[in-house]
């Protein structure tokens, strides 16, 4: 079953007299489990694209579906549930809450749902020892590298419980050994069956770890490719090295 | 979000930027410390101004009057009464039908004699009320100094003096009881003529006494006891003695007005004045209530707490006015700290919504800070009107005692209704500032707001 179907989707912005179209006709579906490059130069339309996705803007027209729901016309209420429950956001430059510490940022999406403090804590603590953030836990961002910043920032995008991981650019602020680590962590979220959509300007990086690759120009989609054959079941076995070519991440969950 | 949440969020944000929340916080402090101070001084001056209309002698005590003389008294608009509207007389017939009515200790008609007293080779001017002895309540004998009050037996030519009067003339209230007062008409206090003695005062110069002319008329009053004139009225100069003595002196004396019928009026046999004395305080409005329906005006003490009461509402919201001043500058500077905080905080708001959080959500969280910071402000500005209020007690006080003294009065005073009305109403109109900051915050589009550095 597709997790999230998009139909002619467009999104255009207006400034004075001229139009810009961000995404102009864009259709495809994603599989659950499934591991997608989305790539393009940067006005391509990508970001729009992971916006729409991620219900934090709506199409002008054409439709959006995640599980069934249609997201294109729900209210500003709905799109919130929507990412408090559905969603798990990772970006480029981490986005954590500066005055929080490691625990408090990983909890703060529980937080907004409501979830009793005890819970919160319980839960958040879990993931930081899972992403190897152990002793870091009471540590502000300011205290923290960037590969650390960005391992607490998947923490915080998996305390939710979210079937879909948006991933914008999370590689972009971090060397390139660092960048492996959190390439290897996303490969095994995905492994343990969450969809993620990872979007690059990197083509050697999407090629390496996606099992499709979605490449938009002028907010359309050029290409679609299927870099391993058909989607993946739900458990994916890890990429075979033929069809990821380069080093394979180092350990699956590093600083463990 | 929860709201045990929203407001931890809140503080830890307030907390962040401590200097800048103190700073805000202060500019209420000064408008709810301003506040408080005028409106502590108006309980304050309240307080003083009725604390001792409320001695139990007073509140269980009717003046019954005919309803032309209310009107004179009370002032013609509060009364609603027509001059040529006087009702039914106030005659013997009247007290009578008040004695019958129930929880009425004893209705008679006021007696006051103003005198002029000589005591212990001391003159003074001396005002008697006249007491039935029914009316001696345990609150006279509980204002005892010394001595005791006239009963059924001991009666006639007696009276009860106030301390206050027998400390201003130098003596002990202990050595005056069973002494003699020479009263005459109030008049004599000129008659009296200074004279030397033989005997040197401490300066040097021959002492002076007053002597009483010959021809004078007097009679003599035996001292019963003393009384504490504070538990009447503060300072109070008024002896008491016997309904009947007071009458019958202010008949020979006359100045003022006495239990006799009225001598100025048309209507004969008629008072000015009757007092009711209720037993018991609770039935005193029931009592007032039946008098009325018989067709008299009457004065309780509530009537002039009422009078007084109007009187300092005014004063609290002409003091109430000049004290929200403040306030109204301290809500700019609520709203401008929340306007800069979602300026500054556009991105962390973008990322909060990427987290799930609703525009509701959002304004909540800046709404909760602004209250912080008025109930932060409201608490610091109580602490600060209390501090103002006590320090200037006490100066009060040290000048009360220093130059005048005497005892000084608190008048600055908290209510629990003052220091939670101030709280709440910094917090409140901390809200108001934060209206606009907040929802600007939870209308900020997500996508713009995260891409702002």
């Amino acid at each position: 079953m597709a997790l999230l179907e998009l139909v002619d989707v467009r999104r255009s912005y207006r400034f004075g007299d001229a139009e810009v179209r961000a995404l102009d006709g864009v259709s495809f579906e994603i599989e659950s489990g499934s591991f997608v490059g989305v790539i393009g130069r940067s006005g391509s339309g990508k970001s729009t694209l992971l916006n729409i996705l991620g219900g934090l803007d709506r199409p002008t027209s054409g439709h959006v579906k995640v599980e069934g729901a249609v997201l294109s016309t729900s209210s500003s209420d709905k799109l919130a549930a929507y990412r408090r429950e559905v969603v798990g956001f990772v970006f480029q430059s981490f986005n954590l809450i500066p005055h929080l510490t490691s625990l408090e940022n990983v909890a703060l999406p529980l937080a907004l749902q409501g979830v009793s403090k005890a819970e919160r804590s319980e839960r958040a603590t879990k993931l930081l020892e899972k992403v190897g953030l152990a002793k870091r836990m009471g540590h502000k961002p300011t205290e923290l590298s960037g590969g650390e910043r960005q391992r607490v920032a998947i923490a915080r995008a998996l305390v939710n419980e979210p079937h879909l991981l948006l991933c914008d650019e999370p590689t972009g602020n971090l060397d390139s050994k660092t960048a492996d680590e959190i390439m290897g962590m996303l490969t095994a979220l995905n492994r343990e069956g969450r969809t993620v959509i990872l979007v690059t300007h990197d083509r050697e990086q999407a090629n390496r770890y996606s099992k499709r690759l979605l490449i938009l120009a002028d907010g359309k989609l050029e290409e679609d490719l299927r870099l391993d054959g058909p989607d993946a079941p739900a458990v994916a076995p890890p990429p075979s090295p033929t069809v990821n070519p380069g080093p394979a991440p180092a350990g699956e969950e590093p600083g463990a | 979000m929860k709201l045990g949440d929203v407001m931890g969020y809140a503080r830890a944000n307030l907390k962040r930027h401590k200097l800048r929340t103190f700073l805000t916080m202060g500019g209420v402090a000064v408008g709810i410390g301003a506040l408080v101070t005028l409106l502590s001084l108006a309980i304050g001056l309240q307080d003083v101004a009725t604390q001792n209309l409320k001695s139990e002698e007073l509140v269980t005590r009717i003046n019954v009057l005919s309803r032309s003389q209310r009107a004179k008294f009370m002032g013609r608009r509060s009364s609603g009464v027509a001059p040529e509207d006087t009702g039914p007389p106030l005659n013997d017939e009247a007290i009578a039908s008040f004695n019958q009515i129930d929880g009425v200790l004893v209705a008679y008609p006021a007696a006051m004699a103003n005198l002029t007293a000589e005591v212990a080779e001391r003159v003074t001017n001396l005002q008697l009320e006249g007491i039935p002895t029914k009316a001696l309540t345990e609150s006279y004998q509980d204002a005892l100094v010394s001595g005791s009050y006239w009963d059924a037996e001991v009666t006639g030519n007696v009276c009860v003096l106030p301390s206050g009067l027998v400390e201003d003339i130098g003596l002990d209230p202990e050595w005056v009881v069973g002494k003699e007062v020479l009263v005459s008409e109030l008049r004599a206090f000129f008659k009296y003529k200074s004279e030397e003695t033989e005997e040197l005062g401490p300066d040097g110069k021959p002492e002076r006494r007053l002597v009483r002319p010959t021809d004078l008329e007097t009679e003599t009053l035996h001292v019963l006891g003393v009384y504490d004139s504070d538990r009447f009225n503060r300072g109070g100069a008024v002896a008491h003695a016997p309904h009947e003595t007071v009458t019958k002196l202010s008949k020979r004396f006359p100045f003022g007005f006495g239990g006799g019928p009225k001598e100025d009026d048309a209507e004969e046999g008629t008072y000015p004045v009757v007092v009711v004395k209720v037993g018991d305080v609770t039935k005193i409005e029931a009592i007032n209530g039946e008098i009325k329906k018989l067709g008299f005006a009457t004065i309780t003490i509530n009537d002039i707490l009422q009078v007084i009461g109007i009187f300092f509402v005014v004063v609290k919201l002409i003091l109430g006015f000049f004290g929200s001043i403040g306030l109204v500058v301290a809500i700019f500077g609520i709203a401008n700290t929340m306007v800069m905080a979602v300026i500054e905080r556009t991105r962390e708001i973008g990322v909060l919504k990427a987290l799930g959080a609703r525009n509701r959500d959002v304004r909540r969280l800046f709404l909760a800070e602004a209250c912080t910071i008025g109930f932060g402000g409201g608490l610091m500005g109580v602490g600060g009107g209390w501090l103002i209020g006590a320090v200037l007690n006490a100066a009060a006080a040290f000048f009360f005692k220093e130059q005048l003294g005497g005892e000084s009065y608190a008048f600055f005073q908290l209510s629990s209704w003052l220091i939670l009305g101030a709280i709440g109403i910094a917090t409140f109109v901390a809200a108001v500032a934060g209206i606009y900051p907040a929802a600007r915050a939870a209308r900020l589009d997500p996508v713009e707001s995260l891409r702002v550095e």
